[in-house]
């Protein structure tokens, strides 16, 4: 009993179960509604819909398809497979890739050897053979009376080190997944951070191992770019611990060591001041503010309370505030202020201007932006490059370069020498044919050379 | 779409139809003397093809990586040049057209129906990865194509055979054990280029959104797709898969490929992947 199990545990017919039903349940995640991928509200939305459905399938941990225990059972079993396999068939690989001289057949009778050539040689040797086969790429073993002649011939180890690749994955994968940490930043135009965990928004995602980053760092310039409407960059500059400026843009986050700081958002955190009538400042703050795109946002400021609107690139039509592109080439401030609920001043103003509030003024001193990083500490890396690096590799040596084989005999007749040859090749039926087309093709020319 | 990329494409598309057509015309009347103007005439539907992606560069400044137009443009492109490659390199497969082009008609047809504007290159696209992810993306469909090209020609030239009816032309195509040699190369082919693309993705994915991989719904089909091919691998090398199964097989995963290109983000909404809808 035990024995059938492990027999199938090992087998290849249940490496294709398993890969089948890990893409059953990937095609899942299109069709059952899944917490990552919808919002918050919308989720539960749907949940109080249906919630007999959804409590099946959170019992299930099929709205989380990814992380849930059939899916997490069936990748251990894939790698349980995986390893059972691979301890199956490392001694039969080695066996392959080693040479016996009871691999060399007799070229005119071997069944293993599909394709078969007979050619006269006329006045040319052994030696001759030798060479248009070692010009080919072939390795040579046995001697005139039987040969046998094979290329890429370490090409079966290669499938050994495309599923080690995996397992260099996996590793990967366990040591960020612990020592991952992942926390978003918001840095306003000469602000310093430090490390501190409380300047994270919300609760950053600690390590199960290691420490939380440490690095620390200025946000010197932001410089948006946009083009027709297109974001087309966001270049920020960054000045480090030791005063060396770093540049980072999306898709090119400043790295350091193994933390790496990710531009993700961008807003507005304007230097609002509240001044009394004879110019004096009573409070004021840079506030960062989520506006981005026509969004509304709030603050609080010398017990007023203050909606913020932004437009990039303002214009005035028919007496409404818009934003004629994405571009900030005429950034603009809707600020409306109320107290206790009745609203007491509204107006648009750009960097340097004011409207007054109450017997108060309110400045707009300046304009600045701030950024959202997203801040990622993990170990591991190399580890999932080495693991990619192998797994390209090997493929392209495994299915590329694979393994042909030829047998060889030359006899001498009353008309001259006889050579015969029989050749297979891994994976391909006619490459064998092709293959012995060409040596016979390079033995011609050798013999007019 | 410029001025001249709207005529150059129009004109490739129009040539591609008429070579589609001569392709059906010389596998439905078993003329195959057809077949070199075919190649000349698809050649030149690929100059003007290749004009009109020459066209959208200069007026946009970088070559058509994003939206669902520029994925037709360009994978229609790749899978046009590689039909004529395997046209030219081997030669009895050359009616491998039929299954290609209209695979070409179709893919451009439905890019030019969402969103051809012209844009300048978004942020998030700004990467050298993303020149390693798109080609290699592009390499392995026109070659997970061409498998499935040849499985049709497999198909044709076997369904014959069993009604024990040997056509001429269809013998031309090679033998069996070609054509499914064939198949297999390609799918090789693919499944190679498939995983460099998948690799490059996943570096990418790191410095844009912070993590090799998301579980993003394109990301999920890419790796289905993926497995779907290196199941058919398995099947083959280790289960003796040939012939018409695998023929079939060849026809069904492109459907996977197919998805995740064009199907995955016209249901799924809440992929971070940039094909832009217009």
């Amino acid at each position: 009993m035990m024995n059938a199990i492990s027999k199938y545990l090992a087998s290849l017919r249940f490496t294709l179960t398993l890969i089948i039903s890990l893409t059953t349940m990937f095609l899942l995640s299109f069709i059952l509604p899944q917490k990552e991928l919808l919002k918050k509200q919308d989720y539960l939305q749907m949940k109080a819909g249906s919630p007999l459905f959804f409590s099946v399938m959170e019992t299930l941990g099929l709205t989380e398809v990814y992380t849930s225990p059939v899916t997490l059972a069936l990748w251990c079993f894939f790698f349980l497979n995986l390893v059972m396999v691979m301890w199956q068939r490392i001694p039969l690989v080695l066996k392959r890739v080693e040479t016996f001289p009871e691999k060399i057949d007799d070229p005119r009778t071997a069944a293993s050897y599909p394709m078969k050539l007979a050619v006269t040689l006329e006045d040319r040797s052994y030696g001759a053979v030798q060479n248009v086969l070692a010009r080919a790429g072939y390795r040579i073993f046995g001697d005139a009376e039987r040969f046998y002649a094979v290329k890429n011939r370490l090409s079966p180890l290669a499938t050994l080190l495309f599923h080690l690749s995996f397992f260099l994955i996996l590793l990967a994968g366990v040591i960020t997944t612990y020592t991952k940490f992942v926390g978003y930043l918001e840095m306003g135009v000469g602000e310093a951070f430090h490390g501190e965990l409380s300047r994270y928004k919300g609760s950053p995602r600690m390590p199960k191992i290691g420490a939380p980053p440490s690095t620390g760092l200025v946000l010197e310039s932001v410089q948006p770019q946009v083009e027709q409407n297109v974001a087309t960059g966001l270049v920020v500059g960054l000045r480090d611990d030791r005063g060396m400026l770093h540049t980072a843009d999306i898709n090119r986050p400043y790295k350091s060591g193994v933390t790496s700081f990710l531009v993700n958002d961008l807003g507005v955190a304007p230097l609002v001041v509240i001044q009394d009538e004879r110019g004096r400042d009573l409070d004021g703050a840079y506030v960062k503010l989520d506006v981005a795109k026509g969004k509304k946002d709030r603050f609080r400021l010398y017990g007023y309370e203050i909606e913020a609107r932004y437009f990039s690139d303002h214009l005035v039509v028919d007496g409404v505030d818009q934003s004629g592109s994405d571009a900030f080439s005429n950034p603009a401030m809707r600020l409306e202020a109320s107290k206790n609920g009745v609203m007491i001043a509204a107006s648009t103003l750009k960097a340097g201007e004011s409207m007054s509030l109450d017997g108060n003024r309110l400045v707009l001193r300046e304009m600045p932006f701030w950024v959202r990083f997203l801040v990622v500490k993990q170990h591991g890396d190399w580890l999932a490059y080495a693991g990619f690096i192998i797994a390209t590799l090997a493929l392209c040596w495994r299915l590329f370069l694979y393994r042909r084989e030829i047998v060889g005999a030359v006899e001498q007749t009353d008309t001259g020498i006889d050579l015969y040859l029989a050749c297979r090749c891994e994976f391909y039926r006619t490459a064998a044919s092709q293959e012995l087309n060409r040596i016979n093709q390079l033995l011609n020319n050798s013999a007019v050379g | 779409m410029s001025f001249y990329e709207s005529i150059f494409f129009w004109t490739a598309l129009t040539i591609y139809c008429l070579a589609s057509g001569g392709f059906c015309y010389a596998v439905v009347f078993r003329n195959d003397r057809v077949l070199g103007k075919l190649l000349a005439i698809t050649a030149t539907g690929l100059g003007m093809h290749t004009a009109a992606i020459a066209a959208r560069y200069a007026a946009q400044g970088h070559l058509p990586w994003s939206s669902n137009y520029d994925n037709g443009l360009m994978g229609g492109w790749f899978i046009v040049l590689s039909t004529l490659y395997v046209c030219i390199r081997h030669k009895p497969i050359r009616v491998i057209g039929i299954a290609t082009l209209p695979a070409v008609l179709l893919i451009m047809g439905y890019g030019v129906m969402r969103n051809p504007v012209l844009s300048p290159l978004d942020a998030t696209l700004k990467s050298f990865w993303l020149f390693f992810h798109v080609f290699f993306a592009w390499l392995s469909f026109g070659a997970y194509v061409l498998a499935m090209g040849v499985g049709v020609l497999y198909l044709l030239r076997e369904k014959k055979e069993r009604a024990g009816q040997i056509v001429e032309f269809y013998q031309r195509f090679g033998s069996n054990d070609y054509l499914d040699d064939m198949m297999f190369r390609y799918l090789v082919f693919g499944f190679i280029t498939n995983a460099v693309m998948i690799v490059a993705g996943a570096i990418w994915a790191k410095d844009l959104w912070g993590s090799y991989w998301s579980w993003d719904p394109i990301e999920t089909w890419s790796l289905i797709s993926w497995l779907m091919y290196g199941v058919a691998i398995h099947l083959r090398v280790t289960m003796g898969w040939r012939g018409s199964r695998f023929a079939w097989l060849m026809i069904a995963a492109l459907m996977t490929v197919i998805i995740n290109f064009f199907g995955v983000s016209l249901i799924m909404k809440s992929t971070v992947h940039v094909f832009r809808m217009g």
